[in-house]
């Protein structure tokens, strides 16, 4: 037999088994979740990227709509109001009055008849509370605006603000150029000694944030905190969140105790520990429980509102997940925004 | 989902499933597998001729699909599962290399007259199944069988079969012709016992 007959025949052979390119076998069934469990963590770069830039999007609007909020809440347009009523009141000894905002610059007589006036306008819902906002001293007399702000009332958190045992003591002094100066540092020194100490009388914050960290793409909470110590508070809340492979939602509950460590001017440092439970609702029904570890840096806008960063670790303690294979520590970062009450 | 219902041959889904798998996305991964998974066992069966040890070549494969699907290059249709054969072709025979001790009995060279390789009976040849085939590919020796997936279903020259198993270029064709060889003389033996029932 020559070599192009043996050729052929051998291709034979090939061309046979050229069948088998596309031949299918059927396979164990349990064999995805072997080869899911095994496979090995990915490195997003381009994921990363459109993360940051979520997290920021999204911290943005939160703080775009927070400020909205604040600069809007009906107990700054009230004290507006009470302002310009109280400064356009007739009044006999009215010498000079100017009002720029947002603070006011004015000097005008004592007019106890224009805070009664506002008290009797009150109802149940709102709450008075008395500032002296600036004295100057004149030739002949001493004068006073009293401005009173209506802030709505939340359990006890008018109390920071004044009480009506201060407006009747700042009341009782005006007539009285002497005391009236008195009363008027002393105000100045209470009002500072108030602004100093307002941390330790807030006894509730609410939260809103976005973060992300290793395991999820992006985690948006609300929280809530309560003060139980001098510097200690009790943190919780929800949290929702998206898998990093972006096919699984789930719902947290974060339980944590928050130490404030210092105050640098407006700036607060703070640690925070404690624990989350997750819940997937979408794509699966595992649990994971996670240790939480953080330290946080918060920016004191005023007493009511400030913005925080929050660089966070979490160590998972129980990894029930069928689709995802999380690692057992992820760092993360998260910010918001924090309303004082 | 889209995904899930993605078919060999549609591009455009082909294309999206490896843009998710390099993303991570697990779903995508999962509709990889489910597309083709079956026919990648085939491929480790072939490899190393026992079912369960295909398994896990399987799985090693996938693992290394999933772990190097950056390096792949979109190249038309087909070329995902191209890629992906090489990728489990290459775990297989990494895997019996590795296992020196019997792979140095059955790669040894042998310098043997070649015997012909002739199918008695090319029609009924034809009409054998899928799996009797694989399974005649799953009796070769070891060291045949190597050569043989290289040879025919990897398209490679015995240079690059030299290279990949540690011998000469002869040997390397020496052991592809005694592998048709003991493939015909089997699918001979096959078909004369199936025609005696």
């Amino acid at each position: 037999m020559n070599l192009s007959n043996m050729k052929q025949k051998n291709d034979q052979i090939s061309n046979l088994f050229s069948r088998l390119d596309h031949a299918e076998m059927p396979l164990k069934k349990d064999l995805w979740s072997e080869i899911e469990k095994d496979l090995p963590a990915t490195h997003h770069y381009h994921v990363a990227y459109y993360k940051w830039i979520s997290v920021a999007a999204a911290s943005i609007i939160i703080i775009g709509v927070s400020a909205l909020l604040y600069l809007n809440k009906p107990s700054n347009i009230v004290s507006v109001n009470r302002v310009a009523q109280n400064v356009s009141a007739p009044s006999k000894a009215c010498t000079h009055l100017s009002y720029t905002s947002p603070s006011l610059n004015a000097t005008s007589s004592p007019k106890h008849h224009d805070l009664m006036a506002c008290e009797s306008a009150n109802n149940k819902s709102f709450k008075h509370i008395n500032k002296v906002i600036k004295s100057t001293e004149d030739k002949d007399s001493i004068v006073h605006v009293t401005i009173t702000f209506n802030q709505y009332e939340y359990g006890h958190i008018i109390s920071r603000r004044g009480n009506d045992h201060n407006i009747m003591n700042q009341n009782a002094s005006y007539g009285n150029n002497d005391s009236a100066a008195q009363n008027s540092a002393q105000n100045d020194k209470e009002e500072t000694a108030l602004n100093n100490n307002s941390s330790s009388d807030d006894n509730w914050a609410l939260t809103a944030s976005a973060g992300t960290n290793r395991d999820e793409n992006i985690i948006y909470g609300v929280g809530i905190e309560k003060k139980i110590a001098n510097k200690l508070s009790l943190v919780s809340g929800a949290t929702y969140a998206t898998s990093k492979n972006g096919d699984r939602q789930l719902i947290g509950i974060p339980l944590k105790l928050k130490y404030d460590l210092c105050n640098i001017n407006k700036i607060q440092l703070y640690a925070e520990g404690g624990a989350r439970v997750e819940q997937c609702v979408h794509n699966g029904d595992n649990t994971n429980v996670s240790l939480l570890a953080s330290l946080g840096a918060q920016y004191n806008f005023n007493r009511d509102l400030a913005l925080y960063v929050e660089p966070e670790l979490k160590y998972n303690i129980d990894n029930r997940s069928t689709t995802d294979k999380l690692h057992s520590f992820s760092g993360g970062l998260s910010c918001g925004v924090r309303f004082i009450y | 989902m889209k995904l899930i219902h993605a078919k060999q041959g549609d591009l455009t889904d082909e294309e999206t499933l490896v843009k998710q798998c390099r993303a991570g996305n697990n779903m995508a991964r999962k509709s990889l597998y489910l597309v083709y998974s079956k026919r990648l066992l085939a491929v480790c069966y072939r490899y190393c001729g026992n079912l369960d040890l295909a398994q896990d070549l399987l799985h090693d494969g996938f693992i290394k699909v999933f772990t190097t699907i950056g390096k792949f290059e979109w190249r038309g249709k087909g070329s995902l599962e191209l890629w992906m054969k090489s990728v489990v072709a290459h775990v297989c025979y990494d895997y019996l290399l590795a296992q020196k001790a019997k792979n140095e009995v059955e790669l040894k060279e042998d310098n043997d007259a070649v015997d012909e390789a002739t199918l008695e009976d090319e029609s009924m040849a034809a009409q054998l199944t899928e799996r009797q085939l694989l399974d005649f590919v799953a009796e070769l020796p070891e060291g045949y069988r190597m050569v043989f997936n290289l040879y025919v279903f990897e398209k490679k020259t015995h240079k690059e079969i030299a290279e990949i198993l540690g011998i000469n270029e002869h040997s390397s064709t020496s052991q592809l012709h005694r592998a048709k060889y003991i493939l015909s003389k089997k699918i001979n033996e096959f078909i004369k016992h199936e025609a005696k029932k």
